[in-house]
């Protein structure tokens, strides 16, 4: 079972390596800072798809889960957490 | 290419590929390296839309593409004809310098220009300059802002203009503009405040179209010019139209991402309609949103067989579209083969030739025979 820490830890790689952005803990507010403008979210929902295999709808989710590392952790481990629609 | 279909004149416009610095989602006819490269796709695009009949070239403007003005004097000084369709956008620019635009270019070159009125699709662009303008005073400020440019242009004599955004002081255009060369007036907005804006201005009213029958169940309004940008793929063989479309513009999840963020934060009336229109209505239908649902271009396009695709233009003229705005072409094959979609559409608007009545007392007892 993954740990808060440990998608907070992946979600960190994935800003530093596909983003190219350094944030300096899971607190910070990316939004505020600039870090998170539009391109860069689509990117980043784009990445947390391939890294978690779960399914980003951008028209179904608040922005302000994405406020920081930590926020959007949560979100994932949300996501995550919800079983599969039943297919067929 | 102005066909006349059933005493409608259509006007028919292609479109500029594009330039712009925005890389994140690969788009059709759009570059983000400039130089020789890239100037020479606009020179040949215009030239193939010439030589192809096309009335003129739009030329997109937003916050990531380059300035379309000076890529309207790249392709005035390389056709003889084409009208660039130049889109605009009041904030970018004093409704003063567009009308002396316009004035430089005809006293340059002789050439006339068009304007595709934007209010502002992009909310974000428009944040991005400080303006957070609702949406429907932003198209209140578009038509004051071509109204002082039409002013401008159409005056000999000082003009003064007293608006709530704008305000002219006893100001004359020079040089003045030859009134042969006065710009053509187009406008982007399928919306209540659009269409305001478009009825007072005279203006054609251009929208991206939902499928036409939605038109035929509710038609336009009666008494304005209408326009729809829209891309074509037609090929002899359904399969041959649909084996290029899914080439031409694969499945792309980050294009689908972006679609659906663009869906989120857009004011836009046209890109909710087109969001809507349900999957189901456009499988295997002429009528195709897949460019759109994946980011590639906003247009929905039309693809099929020559006659299959056609049909579905005339009905889209039979209900009330007279101006037509065409994909960027990635050709100049594409041009003939839309070339002659318009030419069977128009045919098929017009109906059959008359019969030609039975000659009498002809010396060799021939009928004349009917027209061509």
């Amino acid at each position: 079972m993954t740990t808060n820490g440990e998608v907070n830890g992946r979600i960190m790689a994935i800003f530093a390596d596909k983003l190219n952005v350094e944030v300096s803990s899971a607190d910070t507010n990316l939004i505020e800072n600039g870090a998170l403008d539009s391109l860069a979210l689509v990117e980043l929902f784009l990445q947390l798809e391939r890294e978690f295999g779960i399914a980003v709808d951008p028209t179904d989710l608040d922005i302000a889960d994405f406020q920081s590392v930590a926020s959007i952790g949560s979100w994932v481990s949300g996501k995550q957490a919800k079983p599969r629609a039943a297919s067929g | 290419m102005s066909a006349n279909a059933n005493g409608k004149v259509l006007e028919i416009y292609t479109t500029c590929p594009g330039n712009t610095s925005d890389a994140s989602v690969e788009r059709p006819g759009f570059y983000t390296e400039g130089g020789p490269a890239y100037l020479k796709r606009v020179i040949d695009v215009a030239r193939w839309s010439e030589e192809c009949g096309f009335k003129g070239i739009l030329i997109y403007i937003d916050n990531s593409l380059i300035d379309n003005w000076k890529l309207a004097q790249v392709v005035i000084e390389r056709t003889e004809r084409l009208i660039p369709l130049l889109a605009v956008q009041p904030v970018y620019m004093h409704p003063y310098w567009v009308a002396k635009q316009i004035a430089t270019f005809g006293h340059l070159y002789g050439r006339q220009i068009a304007l595709n009125m934007l209010a502002g699709a992009f909310p974000l662009d428009l944040k991005e300059l400080g303006d957070t303008t609702p949406h429907d005073d932003r198209y209140k400020r578009m038509t004051e802002y071509t109204t002082a440019i039409m002013k401008l242009i159409e005056s000999d004599q000082p003009t003064t203009y007293a608006g709530t955004y704008y305000r002219l002081q006893h100001v004359k255009m020079k040089p003045p503009l030859d009134k042969a060369l006065k710009p053509l007036v187009l406008l982007s907005g399928a919306s209540d405040a659009g269409m305001e804006a478009a009825r007072t201005l005279g203006a054609v009213a251009v929208r991206y179209p939902k499928p036409v029958t939605d038109y035929e169940r509710e038609p336009l309004e009666r008494g304005m010019n209408f326009g729809i940008r829209l891309g074509i793929i037609a090929r002899e063989y359904k399969e041959q139209a649909w084996a290029i479309a899914h080439k031409r513009f694969p499945e792309d999840r980050k294009g689908q991402i972006t679609h659906q963020f663009a869906e989120k934060v857009s004011d836009s009336v046209w890109h909710h309609e087109l969001s809507a229109v349900k999957q189901g209505m456009t499988d295997g239908y002429p009528y195709w949103l897949g460019p759109f649902q994946n980011y590639k271009t906003f247009c929905p396009y039309l693809v099929g067989t020559y006659r299959e695709v056609s049909e579905i233009v005339a009905r889209y003229i039979q209900v009330g579209f007279t101006t037509f705005i065409t994909d960027i072409p990635p050709d100049k094959e594409e041009l003939f083969h839309q070339k002659i979609v318009f030419e069977l559409a128009s045919l098929q608007v017009r109906g059959p030739a008359p019969e030609a009545p039975v000659s009498t007392g002809s010396a060799h007892g021939m009928d004349q025979g009917g027209a061509a």
